[in-house]
């Protein structure tokens, strides 16, 4: 007990230069994919078929491979098979090539979400506007938007909480984030070597930065509960 | 997930053979113009202007100092080989699972990091001559140290092994009971936690991590089995490998690698270069 | 003249003719009352009406003016449909009143929306507005919900919520109210204050087609009524008339199925 009291502040340090990597590439991921998540959906909703073929392949595959093998692609695929690593190997190159891989899947994710939300408002909703005279987009901002993201705030709430947890699967092309930083401990790493608290103690970050997630995304389903 | 990391990379390399294989023709017409057009290894990091090194957090080959700054027997060559091409290193940590991957996709330039010279790292890798010996020793309990003294009292024993490690190749050569686990301080872990009864990992990490005054007291090591030796790994064909043996070579005839090694305490393990 | 001509009306899904060659007329402050069987085609009529659907052939003209002729392109324009629709209301058999505004807002935001277009709209933003929410608050009470109209409609009844969608429908004033079966989806003790509503509206001289099931109230309500079947009008005019000695075999039928009931 008195040893982690001493290794505490040393190891708290690094699990904090860790979970900010882990936060980064958190917001990283939600700023890209929730508006590109649209823009899919968009795309896998058109009336124009060839588009919403592909779009929904493209899905398809994002979807039904799993996101460690997308990040082995993404980061060493150019340098393996077009023989020019853009990338690079340093920390910035490997957090770019995360946030690419991690943008790309949860925006395929979230479209799907969306299509739901879209496809749920009932079709009479937008009728109701048309017989009212009111033009196609006065009826998506005033009346279906809202519907529609009612709709989709409990799922997108569950893939958030995924998110904050898949950020963990980075650590295979090495972006140093909190597990990696709990794990180092265990190899040796600032004089501390064999500790295995610290990988557990991870764990008290992802909790603690979870529930508040949950109580942020549970305000915004209380303030939408108003109508139904 | 070793093994699933080991498809991927094999699936990539076919998928980059076909790339080399459709561009093959072109080389036989000319092989000066080829090769003058594909620039060798030494001049691609030149160009660069830095070598990047992989590692892992390993002491006293790779590890950080107070100030956040990477030394270490390994790192400290690393600085000078790099200012003896006249560029600078870059050291970036890595999936050890990974390190083939890592050279082949060029985000890295070598594996510099205690690396033993096993079947598995000369056939992914070109590697320099070896510059240290090290063993596999096999951890267990302190109390029970005095039963486990010789080769033939470990029949009975669960062993835990890193996946990929010259340990898993000792235990394997001796049909030895054995878990692969993902890294050296996994095994220990395991036999810490006594999910395992023993574990196989280099005396130089067995050194620094086991025993008074480290995270595992109640650990110790006894038995050694095959001793082995570390190399740095550089890409196939890379020309960087032979310019490390002469800057070995060299480094050892001025004094500068031994100085380097008694530094970090690990003359005695040193291999002649010449 | 005819405040609403409606000629040779023909549509198809697919290949599934479902109107028929549909012609009526109806007069200023007149009420037609449409009835028949599911599947006749009463419900895609008042849809064509409101552009919901666009017919294949046929004309529709409102007060002398053609705002749809199937031969004549440019009145099938979309850019010109909006217009068009506010000389129609719908008020539909699901209420669809917009669940995330109050009762008064529902009835209030079409118009608003509109006002905007209005040049002077800036100039006169907090006047506009006034009259719109008083407008809109006489209409509700009008329905006979003063206390109401700050609820949102999940804490109404499907009665309450009915006379909602009226209002709201009203608000625009459109020249002709359509109501497509509006106590289909209600419990049978809420059809009652729905219908009162709608049977004041024609007392007091409101253009109104409706399509409905409560043969007695189509008939007591109606100066005209129309008899559908298999997408074309089968029988039309005066309500006694048509209901209680009508000339055709189906017809009969139908309303002794009614009659049974």
């Amino acid at each position: 007990m008195d040893l982690i009291l001493e290794q505490m502040p040393i190891v708290v340090n690094a699990l904090n230069v860790g979970f900010i990597q882990t936060l980064k590439l958190f917001f990283v991921t939600l700023i890209g994919a929730l508006p590109l998540g649209l823009i899919i959906s968009f795309g896998s909703m058109s009336r124009f078929k060839p588009l919403s073929y592909v779009t929904k392949f493209f899905v398809w595959i994002i979807r039904g491979t799993p996101l460690m093998i997308q990040l082995l692609i993404v980061y060493y695929f150019p340098g393996l098979v077009l023989h020019n690593p853009i990338w690079g190997g340093g920390e910035t190159g490997r957090f770019l090539a995360a946030s690419t891989a991690f943008v790309i899947n949860y925006a395929c994710y979230f479209s799907e979400i969306y299509r739901g939300g879209i496809q749920g408002v009932p079709v009479g909703q937008e009728e109701a506007g048309l017989v009212l005279g009111m033009t196609k987009s006065q009826i998506f901002f005033k009346v279906t938007l809202l519907q529609m993201i009612k709709r989709i705030v409990p799922p997108i709430s569950n893939e958030i909480i995924t998110l904050v947890k898949d950020t963990s699967l980075a650590r295979i092309i090495a972006l140093q984030e909190i597990i990696w930083a709990g794990q180092a401990f265990m190899k040796g790493s600032q004089g501390i070597s064999g500790a295995i608290w610290p990988l557990f103690f991870t764990a008290v970050y992802y909790l603690i930065w979870n529930g508040i997630l949950t109580v942020l995304l549970g305000r915004l389903e209380k303030k939408l509960d108003y109508f139904r | 997930m070793k093994k699933l990391t080991a498809l991927i990379l094999s699936l990539l390399m076919a998928m980059s053979l076909a790339a080399c294989g459709g561009s093959s023709d072109n080389k036989q017409e000319s092989t000066t113009g080829a090769a003058a057009a594909e620039e060798s290894d030494m001049a691609y990091v030149k160009d660069k202007g830095t070598l990047v090194v992989g590692i892992t957090d390993f002491a006293p080959m790779d590890y950080k100092d107070d100030n956040g700054e990477w030394i270490g027997f390994d790192a400290d060559m690393a600085k000078a080989f790099a200012e003896s091409l006249g560029v600078d290193v870059e050291f970036v940590e890595i999936d050890w699972d990974n390190k083939a991957l890592e050279l082949e996709g060029k985000t890295i330039d070598c594996v510099w990091n205690g690396m033993t010279l096993t079947d598995e790292v000369t056939s992914a890798m070109d590697c320099s001559n070896a510059y240290c010996n090290n063993a596999q020793v096999v951890i267990v309990p302190a109390d029970k140290a005095d039963q486990y003294q010789d080769v033939n009292s470990l029949s009975d024993l669960t062993f835990a092994v890193e996946a990929g490690s010259a340990g898993e190749a000792e235990v394997k050569a001796l049909e030895l009971n054995y878990t692969p686990v993902k890294a050296q301080s996994d095994a220990l872990m395991e036999v810490a936690a006594g999910t395992s009864d023993a574990a196989v990992i280099d005396s130089l990490m067995a050194a620094a991590m086991v025993g008074e005054g480290t995270g595992y007291t109640d650990l110790t090591y006894t038995v050694g089995l095959n001793s082995e030796e570390y190399g740095v790994g550089f890409r196939k064909g890379s020309d960087l490998a032979a310019a490390l043996n002469d800057f070995f070579v060299a480094s050892y005839a001025d004094g500068t690698m031994q100085a380097c090694a008694e530094t970090y305490k690990v003359q005695a393990a040193l291999i002649e270069q010449k | 003249m005819a405040i609403l001509e409606v000629e040779h009306i023909q549509k198809s899904f697919d290949r599934t003719e479902v109107l028929k060659d549909i012609s009526f007329s109806l007069e200023e402050g007149q009420v037609v009352s449409i009835i028949g069987s599911s599947g006749s085609g009463k419900t895609t009529l008042l849809r064509c009406l409101n552009f919901l659907e666009k017919p294949d052939k046929g004309i529709i003209r409102v007060k002398g003016e053609t705002l749809f002729d199937a031969d004549d392109p440019s009145t099938c324009q979309e850019s010109g449909i909006r217009k068009k629709r506010l000389h129609f209301g719908l008020v539909f058999q699901n209420f669809n009143l917009f669940p995330q505004y109050t009762a008064l807002e529902n009835v209030m935001l079409a118009k608003e929306l509109l006002a905007k277009e209005q040049p002077d709209y800036k100039s006169r933003k907090k006047e506009i507005h006034e009259e719109i929410e008083s407008l809109a608050v006489d209409l509700l009470t009008q329905m006979g919900l003063s206390d109401r109209m700050s609820n949102y409609p999940h804490q109404l009844s499907g009665g309450q919520c009915q006379r909602v969608a009226i209002a709201r429908a009203l608000a625009l004033q459109p020249d002709i109210l359509c109501f497509d079966e509006p106590t289909s989806a209600l419990d049978p003790e809420l059809t009652g204050e729905v219908l009162k509503v709608i049977k004041e509206l024609a007392d007091k001289k409101t253009t109104m087609i409706i399509v409905t099931h409560e043969m007695a109230f189509a008939r007591d309500v109606a100066n005209q009524v129309i008899f559908m079947d298999d997408g074309h009008i089968l029988e039309q005019g005066d309500p006694i008339e048509v209901m209680e000695h009508p000339k055709e075999e189906r017809t009969r039928q139908f309303l002794s199925r009614f009659n049974q009931e």
